[in-house]
C-alpha cells in the first residue's frame, strides 16, 4: 500500500446497462442504466427491497441478471467469475472467516492471489494500520467489537487494491455514534485510495455524508440520479422528495388568473406551477414562522413542539387545514414557542419545489 | 416422592448402561481360564494372550483397516452428498437424503441380505474393499446427518467473501467452509469409525472368510469361551472412551477459539 497517497486515480469506472432481474413474479431490478466515474464515491438509496443488494450482486457475481450487461473499465464482465473481478466487498455482517484470526482475514484475498504466508502477513499489517487495529492482528474475529470488525472487513477488501469497492449497508449493525464516526473514516480511507465505490444504504443522511453521486431506487427501478445538494433540493418526484431528508409535500392547483399556485389547506403563492404539476414539496427549513400579529403568511397554530438542540422543530396545522413540519435554527439560549402559539407561516415562492409525480 | 422415584429409575437407568462394562473389565482381569466374577486373582494373562494369538492381532488389524477405509468412503461420499442435499435445488433432494440415512434406521438383517445379495452376483464376498464398502454404508448416515445440519447453519455470505476476494469455488469449500465444519466432520469420522469398528450383522453376511474383531469375538463366544474375549472387551471399551474424550476435548477447544 505504498502509492495510497496518490489517490483519485486507481479507482475504475463502472457501465451498467439495462439491467433486469426476476424471482419468479418479482421484479428485483429493472432497466438499471448507470455509469459511475474512476474514483467516484456512489450510493444507492432505497427503502428495504428496492433492489439495491441485486444490483452489487449482479457485479461481484453472484447472480446471473435475466438481461443487461455490466462493464469495469469498458471490459465486459458478464464471463468472469467472482473470483476474477477483482471487486472488493464489505458486507453487512462484516462476514470475516471465523477461523482465521485478523491477520489471516486481511491475508486472505492475497494468499489467493499466490503471494506467499510471510509477505501476504506484512502486507495485512499495513493496511490494519491505515485502519488503526494493527494492535489486534491476533484476535479471533469473535473477539472483536462492531466497529472493529467492521474496519478488519474494510482492510480485507481493499488490501488487494481492488479498483472497484462495493460496500452492502457496512454501518447497519453499529450504533448512531460509532456509525457517525464510521461514516467519516470510510470517506478519509476512499480519499487514500481513489478507489471507485458503490455504497448501498437505506439511510438517507448516510447517503448525503458519504456521496459524490445519490440513486435513489424504488421498487427495482432508478426514480433519480444526482449529486446529494442536486438530489435534496431539485427532487423529481413525491417519493424521492419525502424520502430524502423531511419534506411537506401538498397537492396543488392552478390560481384562476394564471401567475398563482392554489395550494391545498395552505393558500395562493405568487408563482404560476409549472405544466403538470401535482404537488408542492415546501421543506421544513424554508417555512418561516412569525408570531407578529398581522405578519405576511398563513395563519397556523403550533401542535407539537421537538427540541433537537441545534434546531426546533414544529408540527403546526394551518387554519386552512394542512399539517406542516417546520424547523427552526436555535441559537445557545434561545427560546422556542410552546405548543399553541399562533404564528403566521411564510414562504418565499422560489423555495417551493414542484412535483409531476 | 416423585422425586425419590425417579432417581431410582434413573439409578436402575444408568446401571442397567454401566453394568455390563463394570463386569467386563474385572472379569477380563481374572487367572482362570473361565469366565468368572469376580475374579479370584488378578493377572494380564488373558491381554497377553490376545496379543499373542495371531488370530485375534489380525481380527484387530483388519478392523482398524476397515474402519479407517469406511470412515474415509463414508467421510467424503457423505459430505458430498449433503452438500448436495442442503445446497442443491434437483428434484429427489429428500429421496436422496431419505435413502442415505435409511440404513440407521432399517434392522441390519435387511441391510446385510440387500448388501450379501448384491456382492454375490458382483462375486465381490471375500474382499476386503467390498467390506469397506458395506461399512460405508452403515457409516454413511452418520456423516449426512451431523455435516448437513452443520451445513444447514453456516452462512453462505462467507462463501460470498470467499469468492469475491479471489478464491474459486473449491478453494472457497475448502478454505472458509470445511474449516468451519471441521469438528462436525471430526465428530462424523469418529462416529462413523465406530459404527464399522462395532459392525457384526452386516459384517456376518458379507465378509466370508475375513474375521473383524467383533467376528472373531462372537465365533469366540459360540465355539468355546475363554476370558480373551473379555480382554478384547475391555479394549474396545477403552478405545471408545479415548475416542470420545477427544472428540469432546476438540470440541471445547473449538468452542474456545471460535465461539462456536
Ligand atoms: N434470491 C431471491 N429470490 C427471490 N427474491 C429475491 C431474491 N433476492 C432478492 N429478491 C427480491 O428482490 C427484491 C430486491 O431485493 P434486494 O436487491 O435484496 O433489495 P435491497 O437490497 O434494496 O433491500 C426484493 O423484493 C427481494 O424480495
Ligand atoms: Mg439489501
Amino acid at each position: 500500500m505504498a502509492s495510497t497517497e496518490a489517490g483519485g486515480s486507481k479507482g475504475a469506472a463502472v457501465v451498467f446497462r439495462g439491467l433486469r432481474q426476476v424471482y419468479g413474479a418479482t421484479v428485483a431490478l429493472e432497466e438499471f442504466t448507470l455509469d459511475v466515474a474512476a474514483g467516484e464515491f456512489l450510493t444507492l438509496l432505497g427503502p428495504s427491497g428496492s433492489g439495491k443488494t441485486t444490483v452489487l450482486n449482479a457485479l461481484a457475481g453472484f447472480i446471473d441478471v435475466t438481461s443487461g450487461h455490466i462493464a469495469i473499465d469498458g471490459v465486459p464482465i458478464s464471463d468472469l467469475p467472482t473470483e476474477k473481478r477483482n471487486i472488493g466487498m464489505v458486507f453487512q455482517n462484516y462476514s470475516l472467516f471465523p477461523h482465521l484470526d485478523v491477520l489471516g482475514n486481511v491475508a486472505f484475498p492475497l494468499r489467493m492471489r499466490g503471494m506467499a504466508k510471510r509477505p501476504a502477513r506484512a502486507l495485512a499489517r499495513d493496511v490494519l494500520r491505515l485502519v488503526r487495529l494493527e494492535d489486534l492482528g491476533l484476535r479471533m474475529p469473535h473477539q472483536l467489537s462492531g466497529g472493529q470488525k467492521q474496519r478488519v472487513a474494510f482492510a480485507r477488501a481493499i488490501v488487494f487494491e481492488p479498483r472497484v469497492l462495493l460496500m452492502d449497508e457496512p454501518l447497519g449493525a453499529l450504533d448512531l455514534k460509532l456509525r457517525e464516526a464510521m461514516q467519516l473514516e470510510i470517506k478519509q480511507f476512499q480519499r487514500q485510495i481513489g478507489c471507485t465505490v458503490i455504497y448501498v444504504t437505506h439511510d438517507q443522511g448516510e447517503a448525503l455524508t458519504l456521496s459524490d453521486r445519490i440513486v435513489v431506487m424504488d421498487k427495482g427501478r432508478v426514480l433519480q440520479v444526482g449529486t446529494p445538494r442536486a438530489i435534496y433540493d431539485a427532487p423529481r418526484t413525491r417519493f424521492v422528495a419525502e424520502f430524502i431528508g423531511t419534506n411537506n409535500v401538498l397537492p396543488i392547483a392552478a390560481g384562476a388568473d394564471g401567475t398563482t399556485t392554489i395550494v391545498e389547506g395552505f393558500g395562493p403563492l405568487a408563482v404560476a406551477p409549472p405544466a403538470g404539476a401535482r404537488w408542492a414539496a415546501l421543506r421544513p427549513e424554508v417555512l418561516r414562522a412569525v408570531t407578529r400579529d398581522g405578519a405576511p403568511g398563513r395563519a397556523a397554530t403550533i401542535a407539537d413542539v421537538i427540541f433537537l438542540g441545534d434546531l426546533v422543530r414544529y408540527a403546526a396545522r394551518c387554519d386552512g387545514g394542512a399539517e406542516l413540519v417546520l424547523a427552526e435554527r436555535r441559537l445557545p439560549g434561545g427560546g422556542a414557542h410552546p405548543a399553541g402559539t399562533r404564528i403566521a407561516i411564510d414562504v418565499r415562492p422560489e423555495d417551493v419545489v414542484f412535483l409531476r409525480e | 416422592m416423585t422425586r425419590v422415584l425417579l432417581g431410582i429409575y434413573f439409578a436402575i437407568g444408568v446401571a442397567f448402561l454401566v453394568l455390563p462394562l463394570a463386569l467386563v473389565v474385572p472379569i477380563s482381569l481374572t487367572d482362570s481360564q473361565f469366565l468368572q466374577f469376580p475374579p479370584q486373582r488378578l493377572s494380564l494373562r488373558w491381554y497377553r494372550e490376545f496379543f499373542v494369538d495371531e488370530s485375534w492381532v489380525r481380527a484387530t488389524l483388519l478392523s482398524l483397516q476397515v474402519g479407517l477405509g469406511a470412515t474415509a468412503v463414508a467421510l467424503v461420499a457423505g459430505t458430498l452428498a449433503a452438500v448436495a442435499i442442503v445446497r442443491g435445488s434437483f428434484p429427489g433432494r429428500r429421496l436422496l437424503h431419505a435413502l442415505l440415512v435409511a440404513p440407521l434406521i432399517l434392522p441390519s438383517v435387511i441391510v446385510a441380505l440387500g448388501l450379501f445379495i448384491l456382492f454375490l452376483r458382483w462375486k465381490w464376498v471375500d474382499s476386503v474393499p467390498a467390506l469397506i464398502f458395506a461399512h460405508a454404508v452403515g457409516a454413511i448416515p452418520y456423516v449426512v446427518l451431523i455435516v448437513s445440519a452443520s451445513l444447514r447453519s453456516f452462512d453462505t455470505t462467507l462463501e460470498r467473501a470467499a469468492r469475491v476476494l479471489g478464491a474459486g469455488p473449491l478453494r472457497a469449500f475448502l478454505n472458509v467452509t470445511v474449516p468451519y465444519l471441521g469438528p462436525s466432520l471430526f465428530a462424523a469420522s469418529l462416529l462413523a469409525f465406530f459404527a464399522s469398528f462395532d459392525e457384526l450383522i452386516v459384517t456376518l453376511f458379507v465378509s466370508g472368510g475375513l474375521q473383524t474383531l467383533p467376528v472373531r469375538i462372537w465365533t469366540d463366544l459360540t465355539l468355546r469361551l475363554d476370558p480373551t474375549v473379555a480382554a478384547a472387551a475391555s479394549m474396545l471399551i477403552v478405545v471408545s472412551v479415548a475416542g470420545m474424550s477427544i472428540a469432546e476435548y476438540f470440541r471445547q477447544r473449538n468452542v474456545r477459539r471460535y465461539g462456536h
